[in-house]
């Protein structure tokens, strides 16, 4: 699943998963995963880079890692977060 | 290090504030006197105009230095002015901030008397208040090719019945002056429409309704164009009349684009709201109100880095101040209520005499 980082800039995210819209003021929070995820989608990461670096970090299997990354991006747009309604 | 004879510019003048209200719905004055005095320039005194002597910023400690009674914009213009003179004969104004729609008309007419003794006000002229009137707002989009939604203004019921010609339900229903609301049906239409007009008069206006997200940007305009400084925000909680009870500052450059297009289009001189909508089915913006005075929440514009009450203060006197080019984003303001204790001699003074001074609550009151 591609994603470009330039889609993130508006986006300021803590490292204990709070996360704040500057470009719609809109807050949401995040569980560890979801931190971990969306902080390597703004540093420029690819979906399989980020599967891996979850897996490292993460006791859980492939299979659930790619699941969930994938399904969290979706959602990342649905909500426009991503910049990519 | 500054050598001491280099001190900052003080400026000791006295302000003139109206809007001392301060209900659920509270009148902008409070928060623009506090952002005056948050200036390090501002060495002068406070005067606080009040059209009910209980409106609690009559009394609130560090925010008036005077307060007078003042009477209501219905009671003409030619009637504020002799208030004005009487006041200015006490306590001499330098500058006047109004800070209701209501009372901005009268205030805008008698600008050259009030200049002509020595007070100063940054406001827009007739022609430009006309324009953001609700009534005239809808021609925005042909007269300023600014994006508007679609609207009407009407006087009598009837006319609603013939709406559904025109519009698609639910439209925005809306006062001259303030109020509005969202009508599912030509019914409610009507209700609304009896209830607004009653309060406020006609015409009532009735807008097409745009779907998607509200911002709301205090901005202040030089008269030519130019934006002197503008903090948008979103909206965090509301009341159940629909005002901000806390909001957040935003960075979104293209809704930034779209207000230094409006400013610039309509050469606004003076502060004003301006309400947005992004609209979800076209992702355009739409400019939805521009009410020609600061916001209840305009002291946010202060903790965001721009003090916009004070550059007005600024440029009534005719001082050139430069514009703020930016603002931190994330920054949140949010209200609240507290009970005041007075004792009643104040309260006493304000409706028999018409005035106070030296406010400030002892430890006895508190």
């Amino acid at each position: 699943m591609e994603m470009n980082n330039s889609n993130f800039t508006h986006l300021a995210l803590s490292d204990n998963g709070f996360l704040f819209d500057t470009g719609t003021g809109l807050t949401y929070t995040l569980n560890k995963v979801g931190t971990s995820v969306l902080k390597g989608l703004m540093d420029g990461k690819d979906a399989e880079q980020i599967i891996d670096d979850t897996m490292d970090t993460f006791d859980v299997s492939f299979s659930i890692v790619q699941q969930d990354v994938e399904l969290f991006i979706t959602r990342l747009k649905e909500l426009g977060i991503s910049g990519q309604e | 290090m500054i050598p001491k004879e280099y001190k900052m510019k003080s400026y000791n003048i006295t302000v003139a504030v109206t809007g001392m209200n301060a209900t659920d719905n509270p009148g902008p004055g409070v928060p623009v006197i506090r952002a005056i005095r948050n200036s390090s320039e501002f060495a002068g005194q406070i005067i606080g105009l009040t059209y009910d002597p209980l409106d609690p910023g009559n009394y609130m400690e560090g925010i008036c230095d005077h307060v007078y009674l003042f009477p209501f914009p219905s009671e003409g213009a030619k009637s504020i002015l002799s208030r004005i003179r009487e006041i200015h004969s006490r306590t001499p104004i330098d500058v006047i901030v109004p800070s209701l729609d209501s009372e901005l008309n009268a205030f805008i007419k008698i600008e050259p008397e009030l200049k002509a003794i020595g007070i100063q006000m940054f406001l827009p002229g007739e022609a430009g208040l006309k324009l953001r009137s609700k009534a005239h707002f809808t021609k925005l989009a042909e007269s300023h090719d600014i994006s508007v939604p679609k609207g009407k203004t009407i006087t009598d019921t009837a006319s609603i019945y013939r709406l559904e010609k025109e519009f698609k339900f639910p439209v925005m229903v809306k006062g001259q002056f303030y109020e509005a609301y969202l009508a599912n049906s030509p019914m409610e239409a009507e209700t609304l429409f009896r209830r607004i007009s009653s309060k406020w008069g006609l015409p009532v206006i009735i807008q097409e309704y745009i779907v998607g997200e509200e911002y709301d940007v205090v901005a202040l305009g030089d008269g030519d164009g130019g934006l002197v400084g503008a903090v948008p925000m979103r909206k965090m909680q509301l009341t159940d009349k629909g005002k901000a009870w806390g909001g957040i500052t935003i960075n979104n450059p293209d809704m930034n684009e779209f207000v230094k297009d409006v400013m610039a289009k309509l050469k606004w001189r003076g502060p004003c709201e301006l309400e947005i909508m992004k609209s979800t089915l076209d992702n355009k913006y739409y400019l939805i109100e521009i009410n020609p005075r600061f916001p209840a929440w305009c002291y946010l514009s202060v903790g965001a880095g721009q003090n916009l009450p004070w550059a007005s203060v600024k440029l009534a006197l005719g001082e050139d101040v430069p514009k703020f080019t930016e603002y931190k984003v994330g920054t949140m303001f949010l209200r609240h209520s507290q009970d005041m204790v007075y004792q009643l001699d104040k309260y006493q003074a304000m409706t028999t005499v018409g005035e106070i001074h030296n406010i400030q609550t002892s430890k006895s009151e508190e």
